[in-house]
């Protein structure tokens, strides 16, 4: 909780937010009692092996936070804080809800989509060579492709992009909209997520949302609520943080980081190895909006030597365990091609650990490399003080960024 | 699969990538016969299936199909080949 922290991210304001891979993080130590923006008692867990612990200790769950007696963790709920979704079950439950549509998001099957999301980036940044310098990166590059790669996954041909845009906001609001603004996003999302449903059930076919709908039917336990909140989690996961993360490596890489931007045009493999780094050293959101990735205990439980009782809650503290000095040392600018010291922790662990890890991996390092190939000369137009950024959410990126070439 | 073991098929070991393993707990939870998680969150398989090799069941076929970061392969106890996933 840095004074850098403090005064970035939150609100609405236009004061200048510094970028996401110079934020500081809290200094790794044993897990010690802070408070949630509710006023929530947690326990911030920063080690890379405590936070590690966290994730995948059956004493620790999901669902817990959101039984009866479980205390406030949000201010303003979103589709986060769904208890039905498959973010906030646990055990054999999550597995079946899991298990549908697991299979299509393995390394082997991801690797399946590699030549046609390289296409969809090709086509994209044709369409900024057409376009010609300057150009809006964000709106021309780093939110379409997720958007795109996502919709051909589950066979959304007509989704709306400003809906979408819109719908997503909404969906991970942390302090941006009202209770009210966000219900009525979240309902009208929904609605579009049982047409989905009730569409590819008259008309299956080879997506994602028929593959899922064949397994929850065979499995038979799955509700219907569960599924449209699964149908509108995929699409809102299926970019949001893509496109954040892409974001922000672009200003970490035309700034900054500008002098790996050649090497990074050289092979897919350098390009790989950025992503690992990029993807564990610069956060996708602000730490004031929630300290880490929630949990409570079910019983006592020993983190880091510190016992910590049945029914706390706790957060793991990613973006401090992916900057343990303990285990990574070096920075971005030294260690941007070197193999990871050991797993980052951004996409978490354990059973809830993301879904769509492998397929945002892709989609960054074919993005990072591709363009940088293309575009050798790409820079910021501008300078980052006056980046315009999206607040008041989870994840925070740039809301546009003009780049020259 | 299950009928392959019945007839005295190869007995099979799995083995874990413990650098890929992200402690999903999916395999031990699939097949709680053969996998379970070790003290500190990766998986790890049970004794006969770490050595020594035992039956390939069907629940063990589904753990390394369902594995989110494919940790798992299984290889045959007597000549060591891979078994699953296909190379």
């Amino acid at each position: 909780m840095s004074a850098e922290n403090s005064a970035t991210g939150a609100g609405t304001g236009t004061v200048p937010l510094i970028p996401m891979h110079c934020l500081r993080r809290l200094e790794p130590g044993p897990p010690r009692l802070a408070a949630l923006p509710t006023g929530t008692p947690v326990w911030l867990v920063s080690r890379h092996a405590d936070v590690r612990q966290v994730l995948t200790d059956p004493r620790l769950g999901r669902a817990p936070l959101y039984a009866p007696d479980a205390p406030q963790i949000t201010v303003i709920p979103n589709i986060l804080d769904d208890p039905q979704s498959m973010l906030n079950i646990d055990g054999t439950e999550h597995q079946r809800l899991r298990r549908t549509v697991q299979r299509a998001f393995t390394p082997r099957a991801i690797a399946r989509w590699r030549p046609w999301v390289a296409s969809v980036i090709e086509a994209l940044i044709d369409e900024l060579i057409d376009h010609g310098s300057p150009a809006d990166i964000v709106a021309g590059y780093t939110r379409p492709l997720p958007v795109q790669v996502i919709s051909r996954l589950m066979g959304l041909d007509n989704l709306d992009g400003k809906k979408l845009a819109h719908w997503s906001d909404h969906a991970l609001s942390a302090t941006a909209y009202t209770a009210e603004e966000i219900g009525t996003a979240m309902a009208e999302f929904a609605g579009f997520g049982a047409a989905v449903i009730a569409d590819r059930r008259a008309d299956p076919g080879e997506d994602l949302v028929s593959s899922l709908l064949a397994a929850a039917a065979e499995d038979g336990s799955i509700t219907e609520g569960q599924l449209v909140t699964l149908v509108i989690g995929l699409v809102v996961a299926g970019h949001e943080t893509t496109m954040t993360s892409l974001g922000n490596a672009l200003v970490y890489l035309l700034s900054d980081g500008r002098e790996a931007w050649q090497r990074l045009a050289a092979d897919e493999a350098s390009a790989t190895a950025a992503t690992e780094q990029i993807l564990r050293a610069v956060p996708l959101g602000d730490v004031q909006h929630t300290p880490g990735l929630l949990r409570r205990t079910i019983e006592d439980v020993e983190i880091g030597g510190v016992v910590i009782p049945a029914g706390s809650v706790v957060a793991a503290d990613t973006g401090a365990a992916n900057q343990d000095p303990s285990v990574f040392t070096g920075d971005l600018l030294t260690e941007l091609f070197s193999p990871l010291a050991a797993p980052m922790l951004t996409f978490g662990a354990g059973p809830h650990h993301c879904l769509g890890a492998w397929l945002a991996r892709m989609e960054l390092e074919l993005a990072l490399h591709r363009l940088a190939r293309r575009l050798p000369s790409l820079r910021l137009t501008g300078p980052i003080e006056g980046i315009d950024w999206r607040r008041g959410l989870l994840t925070r990126s740039p809301e546009s960024l003009q780049v020259s070439w | 699969m299950t009928a392959r073991s019945e007839t005295g098929a190869d007995p099979v070991v799995v083995r874990v990538d413990r650098d890929r393993c992200i402690g999903s707990g999916m395999c031990a939870l699939s097949a709680p016969g053969s996998l379970a998680l070790g003290a500190d969150g990766l998986a790890e398989p049970v004794a006969e299936y770490a050595a020594g090799g035992a039956e390939l069941t069907e629940a063990l076929t589904e753990a390394v199909d369902f594995c989110p970061v494919e940790a798992l392969t299984l290889h045959s106890a007597l000549g060591g080949h891979r078994i699953a996933p296909a190379e």
